[in-house]
């Protein structure tokens, strides 16, 4: 009886040790979260120089050429970001939002070059939405340090 | 042999109910500035509106993007969400191998 019973205890303890543990999302990434804090203080230095020269006395429009090396420098650094998210396995939720940043980032820039100018009123309320997602972004990467009780995301 | 399955998944079950009891609050708070953060969002834009700074078809696209703001975001707590329930899950697989194999060594 004591053979049988340890048996099964050994069985099922096998079938337990067998199982790797689940897996839901991507492992924590110190560079990844590290790339979203650098990528985010751009963005928002680029706004606060835009909203700056706009409200410089007599500042009539803020046009596309005074900003254009930013925008394209910048917007490279978030595809960087977008295709590194996208690279890493179980990491749908964050490829979405580093790719709403991109299309967020590519339609403000596009407009700006249209109409020449970049209305004081939307620019501190795109800054902040960008703040909103770069957010989102960061806390979707430091969640994943929450999946396994050995991560530390203070580390970094 | 006596091993006593019923306590052994009560510690199983104990250690899966921690993990969630430590981390949900964060959701909770995170919700709580996502709503923040839209709200003052719509009121910029409405003021803006009021005042004439935008037209209502600027006012509409930028609903549209507040829209896409908020999907976002929320795509982060189903990601703290999904982290919570992996935590709890195998921390209740753990603590259940942990018990079993106290109990196998206890009577070798």
């Amino acid at each position: 009886m004591l053979f049988w019973r340890l048996l099964a205890a050994g069985l099922l303890l096998s079938l337990l040790c067998a199982c790797t543990g689940l897996k839901l999302v991507a492992d924590y990434d110190a560079e990844a979260a590290k790339g979203i804090t650098d990528t985010s203080a751009e963005v928002f230095a680029f706004y606060d120089k835009l909203i700056d020269a706009r409200a410089e006395p007599g500042a009539a429009k803020l046009p596309y050429a005074g900003f254009a090396t930013e925008w394209g420098r910048i917007e490279t650094r978030i595809r960087v970001m977008e295709v590194r998210e996208a690279a890493r396995p179980l990491n749908a939720e964050s490829q979405r939002i580093a790719r709403t940043i991109l299309e967020f980032w590519q339609k403000y820039r596009a407009a700006h070059q249209k109409s020449g100018d970049y209305p004081a009123v939307l620019a501190a309320v795109h800054r902040d939405r960008f703040q909103r997602l770069f957010t989102a972004a960061l806390v979707a990467e430091r969640a994943k340090a929450l999946a396994t009780a050995d991560a530390d995301p203070g580390k970094d | 042999m006596d091993i006593d399955i019923g306590a052994i998944l009560q510690t199983a079950l104990g250690a899966a109910t921690d993990a969630v009891r430590k981390n949900a609050p964060q959701v909770e708070d995170y919700l709580r500035e996502i709503a923040h953060g839209h709200e003052a969002a719509i009121r910029s834009l409405a003021e803006a509106l009021a005042r004439g700074d935008i037209d209502e078809a600027t006012f509409n696209d930028e609903m549209d993007d507040e829209g896409r703001t908020l999907q976002a975001e929320l795509q982060a707590v189903a990601v703290v969400t999904q982290a919570i329930a992996q935590r709890a899950v195998n921390a209740f697989r753990d603590a259940l191998v942990d018990g079993i194999t106290t109990a196998v060594q206890a009577a070798l």
